[in-house]
């Protein structure tokens, strides 16, 4: 498989990266019991809206589109990041690290770096914390913990 | 690419890409894109991906914040600069 290169997603990629989603959040869905988490339920419409706000990433090859991730900042320097896919076959192989670490560099102007996950999700959890991320909060969501982590934004961060 | 190529550049896609409304005068190098055009923290950042396609260059903003990018001049600057290393051989 050539190597996918990550690269800003444009609205046309929507409706793959929005199906690249379900996909992946159909484990998150059948951990928790609910087919009707807000990733799995979203319409094309709504990810339209969303892309309006926020900036979206593609990793993507020769072929499909195979991770994702999408990010947006407020005044105060905070960058919130969410969504991390990848393409569950191609998962282990270090896409989702590249993601992250492409998302973070094109917020130059974040002071710090926000990502939360259900409180169950050890691989999620443990990709964020070596990538830096250290844990800040937990809050309740609609079917288990969530918890928050945290990382300040460095000068010269590794891209 | 000279230092107006680049100012229009931006301009435009200020104005059709991020439909920001620019003074009549248009933006001078000393233009703060923050204070003076009024873009917010997202926009700064879309801006930043709408120049590389527009540009078709690489910016290198790893080690820079906004406080520099916010500025006409250093953005143009940073255009010029990614536009001179790029090999044109290596893109499609």
């Amino acid at each position: 498989m050539n190597a996918a290169t990550i690269v800003p997603a444009e609205r046309a990629d929507l409706p793959q990266i929005l199906a690249l989603q379900k996909v992946c959040f159909l484990r998150e869905a059948e951990r928790v019991g609910d087919f009707t988490i807000a990733p799995l339920v979203q319409t094309l419409d709504e990810i339209a809206q969303e892309f309006t706000l926020r900036l979206f990433l593609k990793a993507q090859g020769s072929g499909p589109i195979v991770g994702t991730v999408r990010a947006d900042c407020d005044e105060a320097g905070t960058c919130r990041i969410g969504r991390l896919c990848v393409q569950p076959a191609l998962r282990g192989q270090g896409l989702g690290t590249s993601l992250m670490h492409a998302i973070e560099a094109r917020f130059v102007n974040a002071a710090q770096f926000e990502i939360f996950t259900g409180r169950t999700s050890e691989d999620v959890i443990r990709l964020y914390e070596q990538l830096g991320y250290e844990r800040v909060k937990r809050e309740a969501g609609h079917h288990e913990w969530l918890v928050y982590l945290r990382k300040r934004r460095s000068l010269h961060m590794s891209g | 690419m000279s230092t107006n190529e680049i100012l229009s550049g931006l301009e435009e896609i200020l104005r059709t890409r991020l439909q920001i409304k620019l003074p009549a005068s248009g933006l001078s190098a000393g233009s703060d894109l923050l204070s003076e055009i009024g873009l917010d923290s997202m926009q700064l950042i879309k801006l930043l991906v709408e120049i590389e396609e527009y540009f078709r260059v690489e910016l290198d903003t790893s080690s820079l914040s906004s406080d520099v990018l916010r500025s006409v001049a250093e953005l143009s600057r940073l255009i010029a600069a990614a536009q001179v290393s790029r090999s044109p051989d290596l893109r499609p």
